[in-house]
C-alpha cells in the first residue's frame, strides 16, 4: 500500500484541478472549470429568448399593420361622412334660401295683414328649422317639406 | 529503487506543478490564455508523470525516471497546449455565438419597444378618429327634436317677438299718457289718467312676466 500512497498527493492535486465547479460561460472557467454542455444550454436559452423576441416583434408588427389599416378606414369613412354632412348642409342652405324667397313673395303679395302675418310666421318657422344644428341637415330638410307645401298652397291661393 | 514507484523528488515536482498550475492559471484574466496555459501545464505535468513512470520502468533507476519526466514534460506541454488551444477556440466560438445572440436580442428588444410605443400612439389616434366618426354618424342618424318640439319652439319664438312688440307699444302709450298728464296737471281728469297709466304699467309688467315664462320654456327645450 505504501507505494500507492506516494501518488496520493499528485492525484489529489489533479482531482482538485479537474473537479471544481464548472460554468457554461465561455469567457470563464479555463480548461477545467468550463462545461460544454452547460455552454450549449446557455446558447439554447439565448436562442429561445431571441425566438420569443422575434415572435413578439412579429406580433407587434401585425398589430401595427392592423391599426394602420383601421386608421385608414376610419380616416376615409370620416372624410366621407364629413363631406356628406357638408354637402347636405349646403343643400339645406339653398333649400332654405328658396323657401325664404317664396315667403318674401307671399308677404309682398299679401292682400291682408293677417296673410302677411302668416307669411312672417312661415319665415320664422323656416329659419328656426334650418338653424337646428343638433338635427342632421337631411332631417331638417325633411321637416321643411310640409312647410313648403303649405307655402306653395298659400301662393297658389294668392294667384287665384 | 523499486520500479513501481518514483523518487520523492519526481512526485513532489508533479504535485507542486499541478498545485501551481491550479493556483496561477485561475489568475489569468483572459480566459483563452488561461485555457491554453492550463492545457500546457496539465499536459506538462501529466507528461512528466507518465514519462517518469516509463523512464523508471525502462532504466530501473532514478536518473531514468528523471530523464523520462523531462521528455514526458516536453511532449506533454506540446500536446496539452494543442488541447488547450483547441478548447480555447471552441470556447471562443461559443463566446462569439453568445455575443451575436445577445446583440440580436438587444436589437430585437429595441425594435419591440419602438414598435410598442408607435402602436400605442397609433392606437390613441385611431381611437380618437373612430370616436369622431361615431359622433358624426350618430349625428347623422339622430332624429333631433320632434316635429312637436319644432312647432313649440316656433310658436314660442313667435310669441316672444309678439310680446316684445306689444311691450314696446304699451311703453310708448304709457310714455304718451305721462306726457299728457305732465302738461295738464290741473285737469280734472288727471287722477283718472294717472290710474290708467298705473293700469297700463301693471299690464306691461304682466306682459314681461309672460315673456319670462316663454323664455324659460325655450331654455328648457335647449337643455333637453
Amino acid at each position: 500500500m505504501k507505494p500507492r500512497a506516494g501518488w496520493a498527493a499528485p492525484a489529489i492535486a489533479l482531482a482538485a484541478l479537474t473537479a471544481c465547479e464548472t460554468t457554461g460561460d465561455p469567457r470563464q472557467g479555463g480548461l477545467f472549470g468550463w462545461s460544454e454542455s452547460k455552454a450549449r444550454e446557455r446558447k439554447e436559452q439565448r436562442q429561445t429568448r431571441v425566438a420569443r423576441a422575434e415572435t413578439e416583434l412579429n406580433r407587434e408588427n401585425a398589430q401595427g399593420a392592423a391599426l394602420e389599416s383601421r386608421g385608414e378606414t376610419a380616416t376615409k369613412s370620416l372624410g366621407a361622412a364629413q363631406a356628406r354632412q357638408s354637402q347636405d348642409e349646403k343643400d339645406l342652405r339653398s333649400y332654405e334660401a328658396s323657401l325664404l324667397e317664396k315667403v318674401d313673395r307671399l308677404e309682398q303679395r299679401s292682400p291682408t295683414d293677417a296673410t302677411a302675418s302668416r307669411a312672417r310666421v312661415y319665415r320664422l318657422k323656416v329659419s328656426n328649422i334650418a338653424a337646428q344644428q343638433a338635427t342632421p341637415p337631411r332631417s331638417r330638410a325633411e321637416r321643411l317639406k310640409p312647410l313648403e307645401t303649405e307655402i306653395d298652397a298659400a301662393l297658389a291661393r294668392q294667384n287665384r | 529503487m523499486n520500479s513501481y514507484f518514483l523518487p520523492r523528488r519526481v512526485r513532489a515536482a508533479v504535485t507542486s506543478t499541478l498545485l501551481v498550475a491550479f493556483a496561477s492559471c485561475t489568475n489569468i484574466k483572459n480566459d483563452s490564455d488561461r485555457t491554453r496555459a492550463e492545457g500546457a501545464v496539465t499536459g506538462a505535468a501529466a507528461g512528466a508523470a507518465v514519462g517518469a513512470g516509463v523512464g523508471a520502468l525502462a532504466k530501473k533507476n532514478a536518473n531514468g525516471a528523471l530523464a523520462g519526466a523531462a521528455v514526458g514534460a516536453a511532449v506533454g506541454t506540446v500536446a496539452g497546449a494543442a488541447v488547450g488551444d483547441a478548447q480555447a477556440k471552441k470556447k471562443e466560438g461559443y463566446a462569439q455565438k453568445e455575443s451575436a445572440l445577445d446583440s440580436q436580442l438587444a436589437g430585437l428588444n429595441n425594435q419591440i419597444e419602438g414598435r410598442r410605443a408607435y402602436n400605442a400612439k397609433l392606437r390613441e389616434l385611431v381611437s380618437a378618429k373612430e370616436q369622431q366618426l361615431a359622433a358624426v354618424l350618430a349625428a347623422d342618424r339622430s332624429a333631433g327634436p320632434t316635429v312637436q318640439e319644432f312647432d313649440l319652439r316656433t310658436s314660442v319664438s313667435s310669441k316672444i317677438a309678439e310680446t316684445d312688440r306689444a311691450e314696446r307699444s304699451w311703453q310708448e302709450t304709457i310714455n304718451a299718457h305721462k306726457a299728457v298728464l305732465k302738461g295738464a296737471s290741473a285737469d280734472a281728469r288727471g287722477p283718472e289718467l294717472e290710474a290708467e297709466i298705473n293700469r297700463l304699467a301693471e299690464e306691461r309688467a304682466e306682459l314681461l312676466r309672460q315673456r319670462a315664462r316663454l323664455v324659460s320654456i325655450t331654455e328648457k327645450l335647449d337643455k333637453k
